[in-house]
């Protein structure tokens, strides 16, 4: 990983730079923030420093990147769990629906309806929405962030659309595996084994098509919040919503190295704890899976 | 949909096997529509019905529509010298932004070129980049996955463990790193994007192949020393199949759209060759002064990727083997 | 001593009005929350990368920079011409290598201290002795000592005219008091003279508040906050409803349309910027000068200006605008494709020639412009290819002489030294293009060191026209500073070095 990031060409110092400067300057800097040193040097100190929980120093604004990752991280946080609810919001009726209904008009048209949302460019919707909501109309603001803890008014009239956006695509993708988990559990045996010992319909549909078509959603909705919390580099643009993905963006094109392994190394560490909260989450659900 | 792949929904995708401790609680010898699927008890599994698959995807209007306007598109793309008009990227100050007209049906861009015939070339670069992108991932990803379900352990570890590596680097980076490495062009976005997205068919391809690897016909076919190449080519890739059909699908959607949020970023198709990415995060400029310069690439990704998407759902139905005799049979 | 000067600045910050009842006018500042009554509002594109004016180089750092900060003397708003500031006024010695600084009296620091020469003399060398991002303004100065504290003295190695655009040009040879460096983390921290104080920066915003105590006398708002808005739809969308009161985030196709809006007030004046393309002199056959001639004949400034700039520029064959002191009329190429075949023909190159034209998405009217070059060289039998990359990627090539023509800009350009010598002098650090030419070397030597202004521009004239020849720059156009604010809003100054300043305004 470490190798991959170094790998990209593009001299930091030199962006750091810009255009008028002296060989001197140039090599001054290098040396400051220890680019000079052989990469394999290099690796091992951030490495070391890692481990201690010191990320290092941003070369682009000398900032911890601890403090830079602290400073987006409630952004974050807030539009991914924000997204996640929208989607799950979409998903759960419009899968159910469609799953009970199999081929029928209404699985159909909520088949084509959950497919609009990921069949938009998120950028386009983002724009589109900015100028209808935020100019037309005049009812919210056009993008930015206030904490909750500042106005909680501004902070929700802030997060609508960019929740929107991604919800609604995140929505979309989940909607599909609650439609095809119901399908799966409804055409189970087990299903056809209760429907043919004459269990009634509601008992079945909750005790065993939820159940069994719950662990799947909790499955696709976690890998979903892993991807948001890793920022969402477009919508973040486009609402100027000061998250990860902003950060990330910024530190590929400036090749602020610490910064970008701050962020690569916490993005790992979110998936690899999803993946564990997910795994518990299947035992809490189905006790029949002990591992 | 961003660049960061949505791990695209795969029907059948399990993170890890949490999941399969249900197989074994199935009847021994498995449920009557696994018989018909694996044919009677020889040791050849059935293949995949195509003709069957095709005539329920026949039979799913959403599908098959789907497929009829994919089949446009892609007539449109391999033939787009002939459609476009010439010179669809000869620049004219003096004409720009038109409205549409009998002259140019989708009105010219910010250069004077005309709209429709770079939609009609955006065509050939987008879905270029779609099928380079997932042919890259689909054979990358299900070679990897293929070996990292069948031999398991240590093979399995590492292969999937640098798997989740590459989902975790930022995608951003990736396209960057590849286009910076290997220089500007759709051919190395498409690679940016199928390095992308190959830990999906990885992990989708492991999955399906952890579900037939202890099947019956499988473990006959060890018993009587069957190479593990052969193996792997005749009863588990073809029984394993349906998932990544499924897959590959909805990927080119996905890819369509990766590429458009790569030339938001800048870092899409060079131009002057078009993309409807391109022209779409180009034309976001002119919204409100010449909403045709958007409008119209936008509504080619929107119909491509909804299309895909619906075959994708439709083959889907028509190639899970408990779905197909829910729809056939009784079911509801 | 020191630490209670951080914790006094500390206290302005939080106690914002407390504070400021001192300063005689009581103002209200707003607060931190950026919910006040007069604070301005100012939708910027990105975020600054910090705040050490010493260090960046990234103009973003620099539109808040100019509102804290102070140089020894500043360009003049109308034609950047060099006038006082915390210089009060200057001599110069009979050979030119003494230059007398006489320093403002009354002058404070945002945490309260005086301001003295030992503080010119403290920030100076700092930029000199860490060889800091503009250790190259300073590279012929021997010395720069403290004769009194209200007197500095610098000394040069040879004679330097354009001294006082070299330190006061921007807001990177700022004044810091002395010792700042090592007291105060100046990456996040800002302890200027200039009329706002660095309150906090975020993610999101910059927040300045109003330095009751500016010896210019204090500004009209109560603070600044600088909003960071990337998407350009989303930056006019804020100021058309009123959330910000001022962009410079305006694409230039917006201006037809925005000059009709009642909402906003729209500015579009010439900028002393200028947009190029140069070609590799390594590379056959761009070593040729009849091919560089035949390529700057073919292309249509004038086409090329309007596609990429929608009218909001000038296109030009020299780097400088018309009425800026060195601007040159010489303008020897007419668009052509007739003549430019000729001189490929007469140049016995093979053809088609190909190549490959560097741009950067960093700067999009590049990319748009080298569409329309390309369609322009395609009729002469020169193919291009286009080469969009990131910006990184555009530099380390450029340094790398990894390429066969590319397009840039140098912006923000006061004096023809900044412009023309490092840029097109044999061996010069920013001539990427590998040009070089006896005689134009000695016109920029001797030019660089003439103190009387007409000669020494007679000694530029000379040498661009060889410059312009010899297709070292292919100069195609000045663009326009297009920047719009909330109708009302009164008392800023659109200025032609882009330099934004809101030490007078008042809003509506």
């Amino acid at each position: 990983m470490f190798g991959l990031v170094h790998l990209v060409p593009g001299d930091p110092v030199r962006l750091a730079l810009g255009t008028r400067f002296s060989q001197e300057t140039y090599d001054a800097l290098r040396e400051r923030s220890g680019l000079d040193q052989p990469l394999v040097e290099q690796f091992f100190t951030w490495f070391g420093r890692a481990l201690t929980g010191d990320l290092g120093v941003s070369f682009r604004s000398g900032e911890t990147v601890t403090s830079q990752i602290a400073e987006r991280l409630p952004a974050t946080l807030t539009l991914a769990f924000a997204s996640i609810l929208v989607a799950l919001l979409i998903a759960i009726p419009l899968g159910t629906v469609s799953a009970l209904r199999p081929r029928s008009l209404v699985d159909r048209v909520a088949t084509v309806i959950s497919q609009f949302g990921i069949s938009v460019p998120d950028f386009w919707m983002g724009i589109v929405l900015i100028l209808v909501f935020a100019g037309t109309l005049g009812w919210l603001p056009s993008g930015g962030y206030v904490p909750i803890s500042e106005d909680p008014g501004a902070w929700l009239q802030r997060l609508l659309m960019p929740a929107l956006v991604t919800g609604v695509v995140s929505g979309s993708v989940i909607t599909r595996f609650v439609r095809s988990s119901m399908l799966e559990a409804l055409g189970s045996d087990h299903v056809r084994t209760a429907q043919a010992k004459g269990l009634g319909t509601r008992q079945v549909f909750t005790w065993h098509v939820l159940r069994n078509a719950l662990l799947p959603l909790v499955t696709v909705t976690g890998v979903q919040l892993a991807y948001l919390l890793s920022g969402v580099v477009v919508v973040e643009i486009v609402f100027s919503w000061p998250g990860l993905g902003q950060l990330a963006l910024q530190a590929v094109e400036a090749r602020d190295y610490p910064v970008l392994q701050g962020a690569i190394l916490l993005f790992a560490v979110v998936f690899l704890v999803i993946n564990l909260i997910v795994d518990l989450l299947y035992t809490a659900i189905d006790p029949r899976i002990r591992r | 949909m961003s660049i960061q792949p949505t791990p695209g929904p795969p029907p059948y995708q399990e993170p890890d096997d949490a999941r399969r401790p249900e197989t074994p609680e199935e009847p021994p010898g498995g449920s009557p529509q696994r018989e018909t699927q694996s044919g009677p008890p020889s040791l050849r599994p059935a293949r995949p019905r195509w003709r069957e698959t095709l005539s329920l995807l026949a039979h799913n209007p959403t599908a098959a529509i789907a497929s009829l306007v994919l089949l446009f598109i892609v007539i449109v793309a391999v033939f787009d010298d002939t459609f476009a008009s010439e010179g669809a990227n000869d620049i004219s100050v003096d004409e720009r932004l038109q409205s549409p007209s009998w002259a140019h049906p989708f009105g010219t861009d910010d250069l004077g070129r005309d709209i429709l015939s770079r939609v009609i070339l955006g065509a050939s670069v987008s879905l270029k980049v779609g099928f380079f992108a997932v042919g890259f991932a689909l054979v990358a990803g299900t070679l990897i996955g293929l070996l990292a379900g069948y031999y398991g352990k240590w093979v399995d570890d590492v292969l999937m463990r640098f798997m989740d590596m590459l989902f975790a680097f930022p995608a951003v980076l990736l396209a960057i790193a590849v286009l910076a490495v290997r220089g500007p062009g759709s051919g190395n976005t498409a690679l940016a994007i199928g390095i992308v997205y190959t830990p999906i068919f990885a992990r989708v391809t492991r999955a399906s192949v952890l579900g037939v690897r202890e099947e019956v016909y499988v473990r006959a076919s060890r018993s009587v020393g069957a190479s593990d190449w052969r193996l792997l080519t005749r009863h588990i890739l073809p029984n394993a199949a349906p998932p990544i059909i499924v897959q590959t699908s909805i990927s080119l959607a996905f890819a369509v759209l990766a590429e458009a949020a790569l030339s938001f970023l800048g870092l899409g198709t060079q131009p002057p060759n078009p993309s409807w990415g391109l022209m779409l995060a180009e034309g976001r400029g002119y919204i409100e002064l010449a909403w045709w310069l958007a409008f119209f690439p936008g509504m080619a990704i929107f119909l491509t990727v909804l299309c895909f998407n619906l075959l994708g759902d439709g083959l889907r139905d028509a190639l899970d083997p408990r779905q197909r005799t829910l729809m056939a049979g009784g079911g509801k | 001593m020191r630490p209670t000067r951080l914790l006094s600045l500390a206290a302005v910050g939080a106690l914002g009005l407390t504070a400021c009842s001192g300063g005689g006018e009581s103002v209200d500042t707003g607060g931190g929350g950026g919910g006040g009554d007069d604070v301005l509002v100012a939708a910027v594109s990105a975020q600054p990368d910090q705040f050490d004016p010493h260090v960046t180089s990234a103009y973003p750092s620099f539109q808040v920079l100019e509102n804290v900060y102070d140089t020894l003397v500043v360009p003049n708003p109308d034609d950047l011409t060099m006038e006082p500031s915390l210089a009060t006024d200057w001599e110069i010695s009979e050979d030119g290598l003494t230059w007398t600084f006489n320093l403002r009296e009354g002058v404070t620091f945002h945490d309260g201290t005086e301001f003295d020469a030992a503080d010119v003399v403290y920030s100076f060398n700092r930029i000199i002795d860490e060889e800091l991002q503009n250790a190259y303004r300073f590279e012929n100065v021997e010395s720069v000592e403290a004769v009194d504290p209200q007197t500095v003295q610098i000394t040069l190695s040879q004679p330097t005219p354009n001294l006082p655009a070299l330190i006061g040009g921007f807001k990177g040879t700022a004044i810091i008091p002395e010792g700042a460096a090592e007291e105060y983390d100046l990456t996040t921290e800002a302890v200027g003279t200039g009329p706002f104080t660095l309150e906090s920066s975020d993610a999101s915003s910059t927040e300045l508040a109003a330095y009751e105590d500016y010896w210019g006398g204090a500004p009209e708002l109560g603070g600044v906050e600088f909003r960071y808005i990337t998407e350009p739809a989303a930056a006019l969308t804020a100021l058309e409803n009123g959330e910000v009161q001022w962009t410079d985030n305006v694409p230039p196709q917006q201006i037809e349309a925005l000059q009709g809006n009642e909402d906003v007030q729209l500015e579009s004046i010439p900028s002393v910027d200028y947009w190029y393309m140069s070609m590799n002199f390594a590379r056959p056959p761009f070593d040729n000068p009849l091919v560089r001639q035949a390529i700057a004949t073919a292309i249509d400034r004038e086409a090329v200006t309007e596609a990429a700039r929608f009218g909001a520029a000038q296109a030009n064959q020299t780097a400088i605008p018309e009425g800026n002191f060195f601007a040159s009329d010489y303008a020897p190429f007419e668009a052509d494709a007739e003549a430019a075949r000729q001189l490929l023909e007469e140049s016995g190159v093979e053809l088609p020639i190909d190549m490959g034209l560097m741009v950067t998405d960093e700067f999009p009217e590049t990319v748009t412009a080298a569409q329309v070059i390309a369609s322009q060289l395609e009729p002469i039998g020169i193919d291009v290819d286009v080469q969009t990359v990131d910006f990184a990627t555009w530099l380390d090539r450029q340094a790398q002489g990894d390429f066969d023509a590319f397009m840039l800009g140098w912006l923000g350009n006061l004096d023809p030294f900044d412009y023309y010598h490092s840029q097109h002098i044999t061996g010069g650090v920013n001539n990427y293009q590998g040009y070089s030419n006896p005689e134009v070397d000695q016109l920029l030597q001797a030019a660089s060191s003439e103190t009387d202004p007409d000669t020494r521009k007679d000694l530029y004239d000379q040498a661009i026209e060889m410059i312009v020849d010899d297709v070292s720059y292919l100069y195609l156009y000045n663009p326009n500073v297009v920047q719009a604010w909330a109708p009302g809003l009164s008392g800023y100054t659109i200025r032609p070095d882009r330099a934004i300043n809101f030490e007078d305004v008042e809003l509506p």
